[in-house]
């Protein structure tokens, strides 16, 4: 969470005037705040090698004199954020203009290089949460569709949780806020609890190489953070966003501001309300596939200079219809529905209502940060958080009666006391250590049972960083206790399992300027899921028996992940950029549902038998991408997803993994400035999965599609500084019947047709807004 | 001495904070009892009464365990060639200590059921005639039949309930999900 801040704090410009040589250099500066302008009042600035140490005043300036000529860092830090680390070469009397902003730039007499530094080797990328295509998004994962390596795993056009590199679920740490997020994360159909309008800060981190997010990020992790400023005015966003296609929309806005002027008190809130209703593919209605939306925060947060608390409160609530089409009793019913092709009541009208079948999830959050730098050079933070979460779902049959049909409840207890220390300049070393209490209970139809579960860990990450090299290695230990409640034969039974393991991460990258090579080894673990262990049943929406292995032992996974960043011509006029991300993953247990070929006879007829077993699998694949800009008017840009998996035990191709993908953009800046005016077309190229067990799926994979879209983008200047940012975006223009390898519900209906929505974002006293 | 103060209202908030509104009453350590599960059929029962001699003799299809578990209880249908028999089918829940009948809740939502039979091969097909003898006003419902006998032959019964709601009821099995399907081995001799 902390680089999200960080990026904030970089620096801008100086300018220099030369008088002397040797240790007699003045250098003096002024440290301003990006937002508005104003200084930044006492952050202590000092020279590494020499250690000397001085304070910026209440106008944000300082001054240190007697310093010598040459190379010299200069370290900055200021309340919550990292320290700012700035490498510059001294020839004269310097003053520097340090904004907390991500440019540099360079101007004569001193050799500036500011220097991020970086948390660890990972790969990752930063989302700019409030970029235009992510402020449509109905939902968190859509949110993060358009980046590289992330995809979608849906349940219908509404149930969505964000897949990377074809993994999700239980292989996917998503941290919100500091807390990580635990919802009953194992189940396909459930999407993650966040409100989209909420993350203006989105990072993904790809593979299993970051070891601050527990064993359970072996595909990777997504981190959403809110935007924490310390500009004191009442400031904010008020939010609108509208969509034709399920005629509905979202009302958001975030407050944040200080009670006083003196002290680093903040308080914010920030809420969010939606509702869509039905939802069309281009032929019909999807049926019952609407949403209602209401989720809000508060908190508070004081910014002290050597100490920090934070206090959130947050919570999530959603209903969400699920396509009534894809209601089943039995496989024959599936295949009449495969068969049919078109869905069986694809009559329906257009309505606003949510009726059975659907979900109710309510998330809570409470959550308290402390900080504490005893030192200038250490960082101490304690986190503590407990989260509740309630599932539930209404089915439609016969017997159901006005309760859920099925209900979970998971109280999460969670702390984290982690340990940052900066040795010098380029060495960094952070331990943490983490506990967590979890109990889930259900009610209803028995998919999986109560259980209540132990977790601990420690880690120890080392960062060195030494000119344009980089070198970081880490250690992970985690263990977890669990046992589990359940009646077997009307008698109790309570196993209890004990899972434990070794992570670690040995990381290497070189920046060149023109290039940056970065590479990663990890291995890592996760325990088995509890419906891995014990799900014993009908899955309704997937017309099978899952049955769990409750021997099943922990996943176990070498990771190897490399990234290329290259600038292949960088001139005034033309900017040529690509980037390559390959990644390999062996499993010597990957655990997934295997057939097992025998049906199994219920009332409802038979049903195909799928169990969890671990079996030795591999998973590779790449990302690309090539991006353009032509005199800083005309952007475009291509990228590329291949992915590939095999079940090496029954040698075949791992089912449900998404095919190859091919999108593209093209974006026609309106005016000079990067003032948000511009048109823009895109186009999705995703092709047939053709690399499936055979036999095992119901259907075969959907053709291929190829899809268009456009967008405008306008802002209106409401004062100096303040836009109001406006977008209309249509999105499947040519209204194409298509269904999504990814969409569970792909055998009942067609995706989405065309969608046109309308974005307008109100700074609220708020100036530099960022596009 | 502020900050301190603060702090410690920061803290003693968070505590508040900590034990928030939203609870789940539940132990884990006590699953719901099995009763408490919503209901569902698990045992089909088939009543035939012979209507020249009026005696009467049930089959049943049961898997009290529901899905997955043990295997279920299956018996033979066994009738007479050239005979008419009068046939009520009864859904019960045996998942709990005391099984429920459920096919009164199927006969209060008769306009939102049907039941199909389905005899294999065509030999069995063509000495077995099944016409169902109730209606929800609009539609046959099938609770109750006529079966007629009229040769020698054995092959298999499949008997569905279908759940129609919305109004997608249209007198056929096509539209809405199956609730039960069962097959019995069945021999006319």
């Amino acid at each position: 969470m902390k680089h999200l801040i960080l990026a904030l704090c970089s620096i801008i410009a100086l300018n220099t005037h030369s008088i002397a040589q040797d240790c007699g250099l003045t250098l003096t500066g002024v440290i301003v705040d990006e937002h508005d302008g104003k200084p930044l009042a006492y952050a202590d600035v000092w020279i590494d090698q020499t250690k000397q140490f001085v304070a910026s005043n209440s106008k944000g300036e300082f001054a240190l004199s007697m310093v010598c000529a040459g190379e010299l860092t200069l370290m900055v830090a200021h309340l919550g954020c990292d320290t700012l680390i700035i490498k510059l070469n001294l020839v004269a009397d310097s003053h520097l203009v340090l904004q907390m902003e991500h440019h540099a730039e360079l101007l004569a007499l001193v050799k500036i290089e500011a220097l991020k530094p970086h948390q660890d080797i990972a790969s990752r990328t930063e989302l700019e949460g409030h970029k235009l295509e992510r402020m449509q998004a109905r939902n968190f994962s859509e949110a993060l569709e358009d980046e590289l390596g992330v995809q979608m795993s849906q349940t219908g056009g509404n149930i969505a949780k964000p897949m990377v590199h074809g993994l999700t679920g239980n292989r996917v740490a998503i941290m919100n806020n500091g807390v990580l997020l635990k919802g009953q994360q194992w189940g396909t159909e459930h999407a993650p609890e966040i409100d989209p309008y909420s993350a203006e800060e989105i990072e993904v981190i790809y593979g299993a190489s970051s070891l601050r997010y527990g064993p359970e990020a072996l595909a990777g992790a997504i981190i959403a953070n809110n935007k924490r400023d310390t500009v004191k005015e009442l400031h904010g966003w008020l939010h609108m966003h509208g969509a034709t296609n399920g005629r509905g929309g979202n009302v958001a806005f975030k407050l944040r501001g200080s009670p006083s002027k003196k002290i680093p008190l903040y308080i914010y809130t920030q809420a969010t309300l939606g509702r869509m209703g039905h939802l069309s593919a281009p032929d019909y209605v999807l049926d019952n596939t609407g949403s209602s939306d209401q989720h809000w925060q508060v908190g508070t947060e004081w910014m002290g200079k050597k100490a920090g608390a934070r206090l959130d409160y947050r919570q999530f609530n959603t209903q969400l219809g699920i396509l009534s089409f894809a209601h089943i009793g039995n496989l024959t019913d599936l295949r009449e529905v495969i068969d049919r092709g078109q869905p069986l009541g694809a009559n329906k009208d257009f309505s606003y209502s949510i009726n059975r079948p659907f979900q109710q999830v309510a998330h809570e959050v409470g959550a308290a940060s402390f900080w504490w730098r005893p030192k200038l050079e250490t960082k101490i933070t304690l986190d503590l958080n407990r989260q509740f979460n309630r599932r539930q779902e209404f089915d439609n049959s016969t017997f159901s009666g006005e309760e859920a049909d099925l209900q979970y409840e998971l109280t999460t207890h969670q702390a984290q006391l982690v340990v940052e220390h900066r040795l010098s300049s380029l060495f960094k070393t952070e331990f943490g250590t983490t506990a967590q209490r979890q109990a889930n209970t259900y009610e209803g139809r028995f998919f999986i049972p109560n259980y209540l579960s132990y977790e601990g860990g420690g880690f120890i990450i080392q960062h060195l960083q030494w000119r344009e090299h980089e070198l970081e290695a880490g250690l992970r230990y985690d263990q977890r206790w669990q046992q589990a409640f359940m009646y077997r034969n009307e008698v109790l039974y309570s196993p209890i399992r004990q899972f434990q393991g070794l992570s670690l991460n040995v990381g290497y990258a070189i920046d060149k300027g023109k290039y940056r090579v970065s590479s990663n080894i990890a291995r890592g673990w996760r325990p088995p899921a509890i419906n891995e262990l014990y799900s014993n049943g009908l899955h309704h929406g997937a017309a099978s028996i899952e049955i769990g292995d409750e021997n099943l032992q922990e996943e176990r996974l070498w990771s190897w992940l490399s990234q290329l960043d290259f600038k292949l011509m960088e001139r005034e006029d033309i900017k040529w950029v690509f980037m390559l991300r390959t990644h390999l993953s062996y499993y010597d247990q990957f655990i997934y549902l295997v057939p097992t070929g025998t049906p199994v006879l219920t009332i409802r007829g038979a049903f195909p038998t799928f169990s969890y077993r671990g079996v030795e699998a591999i998973l590779g694949g790449i990302d690309a991408s090539v991006k353009t800009v032509y005199r800083n008017k005309v952007e475009a840009s291509v990228g590329l997803e291949l992915l590939r998996a095999q079940d090496l035990q029954s040698n075949s191709p791992l089912l449900f993994i998404p095919p190859d993908r091919l999108d593209a953009r093209l974006r026609y800046k309106l005016s000079n400035s990067d003032d948000g005016r511009y048109v823009q077309i895109h186009g999705i190229g995703v092709r047939e999965q053709n690399r499936f067990p055979p036999g095992v799926d119901y259907a075969l994979p959907p053709k291929a599609f190829l899809l268009f879209g456009g967008e405008i983008g306008w802002t209106f200047e409401i004062r100096e500084k303040s836009k109001i940012i406006t977008a209309i975006n249509l999105s499947n223009a040519f209204n194409e019947s298509y269904r999504s390898y990814t969409n569970r519900l792909r055998y009942f209906a067609d995706e989405m047709g065309r969608n046109v929505s309308l974005v307008v974002r109100i700074p609220i006293n708020q100036t530099n807004q960022t596009l | 001495m502020k900050t301190t103060r603060s702090f410690i209202a920061l803290t003693a908030f968070s505590l508040v904070l900590l034990n928030a509104c939203k609870k789940d009453d539940d132990l884990p350590s006590i699953p719901q009892p099995v009763i408490n599960e919503p209901e569902e059929i698990t045992t089909v029962e088939v009543h035939v009464e012979n209507m020249t001699d009026m005696s009467h003799v049930h089959f049943h299809w049961s898997d009290p365990d529901g899905p997955g578990g043990n295997d279920p209880e299956i018996d033979d249908i066994v009738l007479d060639s050239g005979k008419v028999y009068q046939v009520e089918i009864d859904f019960l829940d045996e998942s709990g200590s005391t099984p429920e009948n459920i096919t009164a809740e199927i006969l209060e939502e008769d306009d939102e059921h049907i039941i199909c039979f389905e005899v294999e091969p065509a030999e069995l097909s063509n000495a077995l005639t099944i016409v169902r003898t109730d209606t929800d006003g609009m539609y046959e419902v099938g609770l109750n039949s006529e079966w007629t006998t009229t040769a020698k032959a054995s092959g298999t019964l499949k008997i569905k309930l279908k759940h129609q709601p919305d109004g997608v009821k249209d007198g056929t099995c096509e539209p809405g999900d199956t609730d039960v399907e069962v097959t019995f081995n069945l021999t006319i001799q």
